[in-house]
C-alpha cells in the first residue's frame, strides 16, 4: 500500500459524469475553490481536467506539465495508463491550461524544469490512474452484484472472470462518476509493468509528422494583430523618442506605441510588421545602459579570484590541506554568454478584452505567467485563462524569472485592445538577453605523496540565475541547489576538505537558466581539472576518479561500464584519442566517453559513448533521446558564444551563433543500468559531460588544455589560445 | 490578386509585393506546418518543394512560385515517399519538441526522391543545413536509412 504524500493531498481528484456518458476525473484544491470558480462553469474550459474516459472507451490525459521536446506528453500519460490499466491504443493527450490544481506535488508550482518533470510526478499520476481504476471495477462490481475483490481489469476493460463477462471503462464511466475515489489506491509493483519501462511511440509523433500540430506561433484569432518589439541596442537604455508617425505610414502597419522596455510595431502579419519595423529610428539614452566589452567582464572576473567570494561548502580544512600538500595545482577557465535558441522564436497570442483575458503561450512555467499578465493587466486570476500551447524548445528561454514573453505582451494588449500575436524575431531572441551567464571558475586542488586528492577549492564568478523570491522560492522546495557552485559543491568525489565560494557579479544583461545551469560550466572545469590532477598523481583518468568514489556506489558503476563500453582499458586505435568524464546530478548518474581525432586544428567527434543509471525508465527510448539531446546540445555550447562589445551583443542568428550540424553529430551510444530506484532527471544529464570529455581527449592528441570556452568555431576548428 | 497552387490546389490571395512564400502560407493561408525559424535562409525550419525542389521559403518571394507546384509539410504524406517518411519519422520517434520537422522531412523527401538509398555523405550533404535545437540527427539519419533501405 503506497499512502498519498504530504504534498500530493494538496490536491485531490474528483468524479463527474460527461454530458452525453463518459468521466472526468479532475483537480481540486481544499483552499483554492473559488479561483476558477468564473472559468469552471464554462463547459469547453475545463481548467482542471486529468483524464476524459469517453464512452466509445476513448482515454484522454491531460498533461500539466510543458512538451518542450522532452516527451512528457508520452511519459506521463504512460504512468497514468499503467496503473488505470488502460489500452494504450486507445489513449490521446491534450495539454493543461493553467490553474493552481495543475501544481507540481514537489514545487508547488507549474515550472517545467530543473529536470523535476517526472522525479515529482512519478507517484502522483500512478496513483491518480490507480484510484480512478478502482472506481471503474466498483462500479462494474455493483452493476453484476459481485464483490470487487472478484473482478480484474485489461486493456480498458473490468472482467469477471468466474462468471466470463466483461465491460469496457467507456460502458462503466457514467456509473463509475458517481462513486467516491479511493484516498490511497493500491499501486503495482514495478515488476507488473506493462507501460512503463517500454519503448512507446511518442502520443505527439503522428502530429508533429505532418505540420497539424499546434505551437503557439501556429495560432490565429480571427481578426488577429501581428506585433514585434524593438528593444534597445545596449541592455539597459532608455527610450528617448521615436518617429511613430513614419513607421506607420510603412504599409500593413496599424499602430507604433511604446510599452516598457520597448516600441511595439503592430501590423497585419509577420512581414509588413518587420518590414514597418526596419524604419524605426529610436533615439536612446544610454546614461545607464550597459557599456562593458566581454573581455572587461572577463578581467573583471579575472580580478575577483584572488578573492574571499561568498561560502557556497566547506567541509575540513582547505588552507591546511593546501599548506600541507605535496603538489598543488590550478587552474582559471572562461565560460561566455550562450543563447537557449529554442527552433521555435518566443511568441505569445493574447486576447484583452477589458474585463478578461486569454493567453495562449508555449512556456515552461504557465502558473508564473498567468500571474504576471493577471498582475499588468490588473485583472483577478480566474479572470486570465491561459492556454498552454506546444513549445518549440524550450531549454529555459521559457521560463524566465520575470516572464519577460508574458508580461510585454500583456502591457501591449493593454494599449492595442485586439487579439494580438507578439512574436520574436531569431535575431530579437539571439540579441535579447535572458542567457546562460558568462562566468569565470578557479579551482585549485592539492594531492598528497601517494596522489590521493586532499583539497579542492573552487572559486566561481558569475551572474546569480536565482533572484527574485520566486526563484528562490523554488530552489528551496526541490532542495536542489541549482546557484552558482552547483557540481561543485556536491561534487560526487570524496574530497576530504573541499570549499566552494561565489562571486556575485551585477550587471545591465539578464542571465537566466539554461539547460544544466552552472553544471553547463561548472563541470567542464572541474572534469577537465580532475584529469590535470590524474596526471600530476601519474594515474589514469578512470582510475583516478573511481579511486575517489568509496561511497558512490551509482557513480562507480557509471564509470566501470562506460569504460568498459570503450575498450577504455586497451590502447586506442592510432589517430584516435579519448577523454572521459563523469557527472551526478538530480539523482542521476552518468558516465562518458569521448573519441576524437584531428586533422590540423580540426577536430572530428566519432563516438560518443555513454553510461546511464537515471532509475527506472517511464519510456527508455525517449529517456535515450533526451540523453542524445544533450550530448548535442553540449557540443553546441562548445561551439557558440554570445560576445559583448561596448554593451552591444555581437551574434544576431545562426550564421554567428553556430549549432552543431547533422555532418558534425558524432555516433552515440548510451547504454542505462537496469535499476529498480526511482526516476532521476534526464533532461539537463547529457549536457555537461560531453565538452569536458572532449577537452580531455584534445589533451590526449595535442598536449594543450583547453581552458577557454567556446574551443571550437562552427567548422569545429580548434580556437588557439 | 495572386494565384498560387499549393498541395495541388490553386489559391487566390492577395498578397503584400515581395512578401516571401512562408508568410503567405502562415499569415495568409494559415498552413501553418511550415515553420519560421530564423527568416534567412540559415535554418531550414521552412523548407517547402516548388516543383519538387527543396526551397527555403523565408527567402523565397512567392511572386516566384506563380505558375508552379508548391507542396508543404500538409500535402507532402499525399505522395508516396511523402508517407514513408513520416511513417518512419513516427515510428523511430525522431521528434522531440519538433519544430524544426516539417522542414527536415521536406529536406528528407526530396534527397529520397532523387536517391531513393542514399550514402551518410549524400544525407551529409542534403540535411546539414537543416538545423535542430533538439539535436536529433541521428534519428533524422537512422529514418532516412530505413527508408532507403525498405525501397531496395
Ligand atoms: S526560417 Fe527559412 S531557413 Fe530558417
Ligand atoms: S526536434 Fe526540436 S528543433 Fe528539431
Amino acid at each position: 500500500m503506497t499512502h498519498l504524500s504530504p504534498a500530493s493531498r494538496r490536491t485531490f481528484l474528483k468524479l463527474s459524469a460527461l454530458a452525453g456518458g463518459g468521466l472526468l476525473a479532475a483537480w481540486h484544491m481544499p483552499l483554492a475553490a473559488v479561483e476558477d470558480s468564473s472559468a469552471a462553469v464554462d463547459g469547453v474550459y475545463q481548467p482542471n481536467a486529468f483524464v476524459r474516459i469517453n464512452p466509445d472507451n476513448r482515454i484522454t490525459i491531460i498533461t500539466a506539465a510543458a512538451e518542450i521536446g522532452q516527451g512528457t506528453l508520452t511519459a506521463i500519460p504512460m504512468l497514468v495508463a499503467e496503473e488505470l490499466d488502460a489500452d494504450w491504443d486507445l489513449v490521446s493527450w491534450e495539454l493543461a491550461n493553467s490553474t493552481r490544481e495543475y501544481n507540481n506535488p514537489k514545487t508547488f508550482t507549474q515550472l517545467t524544469a530543473g529536470s523535476t518533470t517526472i522525479s515529482s510526478l512519478y507517484q502522483q499520476q500512478r496513483q491518480a490512474g490507480a484510484a480512478v481504476r478502482a472506481v471503474l471495477i466498483k462500479a462494474a462490481a455493483r452493476k453484476w452484484g459481485v464483490s470487487a475483490s472478484l473482478l480484474e481489469t485489461n486493456l480498458s476493460r473490468v472482467i469477471d472472470r468466474i462468471n466470463n463477462r466483461s465491460a469496457t471503462y467507456g460502458e462503466l464511466a457514467s456509473d463509475a462518476a458517481r462513486i467516491s475515489l479511493p484516498r490511497s489506491p493500491t499501486l503495482k509493483k514495478p515488476s507488473e509493468f506493462t507501460i512503463i519501462g517500454k519503448p512507446k511511440i511518442r502520443l505527439d509523433g503522428v502530429q508533429k509528422s505532418n505540420g497539424s500540430a499546434k505551437y503557439g506561433f501556429d495560432l490565429y484569432l480571427p481578426g488577429m494583430l501581428t506585433a514585434m518589439v524593438r528593444r534597445p541596442p545596449k541592455f539597459g537604455a532608455k527610450l528617448v523618442s521615436f518617429n511613430a508617425d513614419e513607421v506607420k505610414m510603412s504599409p500593413g502597419i496599424v499602430d507604433v506605441v511604446e510599452i516598457p522596455g520597448g516600441i511595439a510595431v503592430v501590423g497585419t502579419d509577420f512581414w509588413s510588421v518587420r518590414q514597418g519595423r526596419e524604419k524605426l529610428r529610436p533615439v536612446w539614452d544610454y546614461g545607464q545602459a550597459a557599456s562593458f566589452s566581454s573581455e572587461d567582464q572577463y578581467s573583471l572576473y579575472d580580478s575577483l579570484m584572488d578573492k574571499r567570494g561568498t561560502l557556497r561548502k566547506n567541509t575540513g580544512l582547505v588552507a591546511l590541506a593546501q599548506l600541507r600538500a605535496d603538489q598543488t595545482l590550478e587552474s582559471t577557465f572562461r565560460f561566455p554568454y550562450l543563447a537557449h535558441a529554442p527552433m521555435e522564436p518566443l511568441n505569445v497570442v493574447i486576447d484583452y478584452r477589458g474585463r478578461e483575458c486569454d493567453i495562449w503561450c508555449g512556456t515552461q512555467w504557465p502558473d508564473a505567467d498567468r500571474a504576471a499578465a493577471s498582475s499588468v493587466l490588473d485583472l483577478p486570476i480566474g479572470r486570465v485563462k491561459f492556454h498552454t500551447m506546444l513549445s518549440g524548445g524550450g531549454f529555459g528561454r521559457r521560463g524566465t524569472m520575470d516572464q519577460d514573453f508574458v508580461r510585454e505582451a500583456a502591457h501591449l494588449a493593454k494599449i492595442i485592445r485586439k487579439p494580438l500575436k507578439l512574436v520574436w524575431t531569431r535575431e530579437d531572441d539571439i540579441k535579447g538577453g535572458y542567457y546562460r551567464p558568462s562566468a569565470v571558475v578557479r579551482l585549485k586542488g592539492s594531492l598528497n605523496k601517494r596522489g590521493q586528492v586532499t583539497s579542492i577549492l573552487g572559486r566561481i564568478a558569475s551572474q546569480s540565475v536565482a533572484i527574485g523570491p520566486l526563484m528562490e522560492a523554488f530552489i528551496t522546495l526541490i532542495g536542489e541547489d541549482v546557484r552558482t557552485a552547483q557540481g561543485i559543491r556536491d561534487i560526487p568525489y570524496d574530497i576530504p576538505n573541499l570549499r566552494a565560494e561565489v562571486h556575485y557579479e551585477k550587471n545591465e544583461v539578464p542571465v537566466n537558466w539554461m539547460r544544466s545551469v552552472a553544471n553547463s560550466f561548472n563541470i567542464f572545469a572541474l572534469e577537465t581539472f580532475i584529469d590535470e590532477l590524474a596526471e600530476a598523481a601519474e594515474q589514469d583518468p578512470y582510475e583516478f576518479r573511481r579511486n575517489m568514489l568509496g561511497s558512490n556506489r551509482r557513480c562507480r558503476a557509471v564509470l566501470d561500464v562506460v569504460t568498459d563500453l570503450a575498450s577504455w582499458a586497451s590502447p586506442a586505435p592510432a589517430g584516435i584519442y579519448r577523454g572521459i568524464a563523469l557527472l551526478n546530478s538530480y539523482n542521476s548518474f552518468i558516465a562518458q566517453v569521448v573519441e576524437i581525432g584531428l586533422d590540423g586544428n580540426q577536430v572530428m567527434v566519432h563516438r560518443v559513448v555513454s553510461a546511464v543509471d537515471c532509475g527506472i525508465t517511464v519510456n527508455p527510448d525517449l529517456v535515450k533521446a533526451q540523453i542524445e539531446s544533450g550530448i548535442v546540445f553540449g557540443l553546441s555550447s562548445a561551439m557558440g558564444e554570445i560576445s559583448i562589445k561596448n554593451g552591444e551583443v555581437e551574434q544576431s542568428n545562426f550564421h554567428n551563433y553556430p549549432i552543431l550540424k547533422i555532418y558534425q553529430t558524432p555516433a552515440i551510444e548510451t547504454h542505462f543500468l537496469s535499476s529498480d530506484e526511482s526516476p532521476g532527471g534526464v533532461g539537463e544529464l547529457g549536457v555537461p559531460c560531453v565538452a569536458p570529455a572532449l577537452a580531455n581527449a584534445v589533451y590526449q592528441a595535442t598536449g594543450e588544455r583547453i581552458k577557454s570556452l567556446p574551443m571550437f568555431d562552427k567548422d569545429l576548428v580548434l580556437r588557439q589560445t | 490578386m495572386t494565384e498560387l497552387t499549393i498541395n495541388g490546389l490553386k489559391v487566390t490571395v492577395e498578397i503584400p509585393d515581395g512578401i516571401p512564400l512562408l508568410w503567405v502560407l502562415r499569415d495568409y493561408l494559415h498552413l501553418t506546418g511550415t515553420k519560421y525559424g530564423c527568416g534567412s535562409g540559415f535554418c531550414g525550419s521552412c523548407t517547402v518543394h516548388v516543383d519538387g525542389e527543396p526551397q527555403r521559403s523565408c527567402i523565397y518571394s512567392a511572386s516566384n512560385a506563380i505558375g508552379r507546384e508548391i507542396t508543404t509539410i500538409e500535402g507532402i504524406g499525399q505522395t508516396p515517399m511523402g508517407e514513408k517518411v513520416q511513417k518512419a519519422w513516427t515510428e523511430q520517434n525522431v521528434h522531440q519538441c519538433g519544430y524544426c520537422q516539417s522542414g527536415q522531412i521536406m529536406s528528407a523527401v526530396a534527397l529520397l526522391n532523387d536517391n531513393p538509398n542514399p550514402s551518410d555523405d549524400a544525407i551529409d550533404e542534403a540535411m546539414s543545413d537543416n538545423l535542430c535545437r533538439c539535436g536529433v540527427y541521428n534519428r533524422i539519419r537512422n529514418a532516412i536509412h530505413s527508408v532507403g533501405e525498405s525501397s531496395q
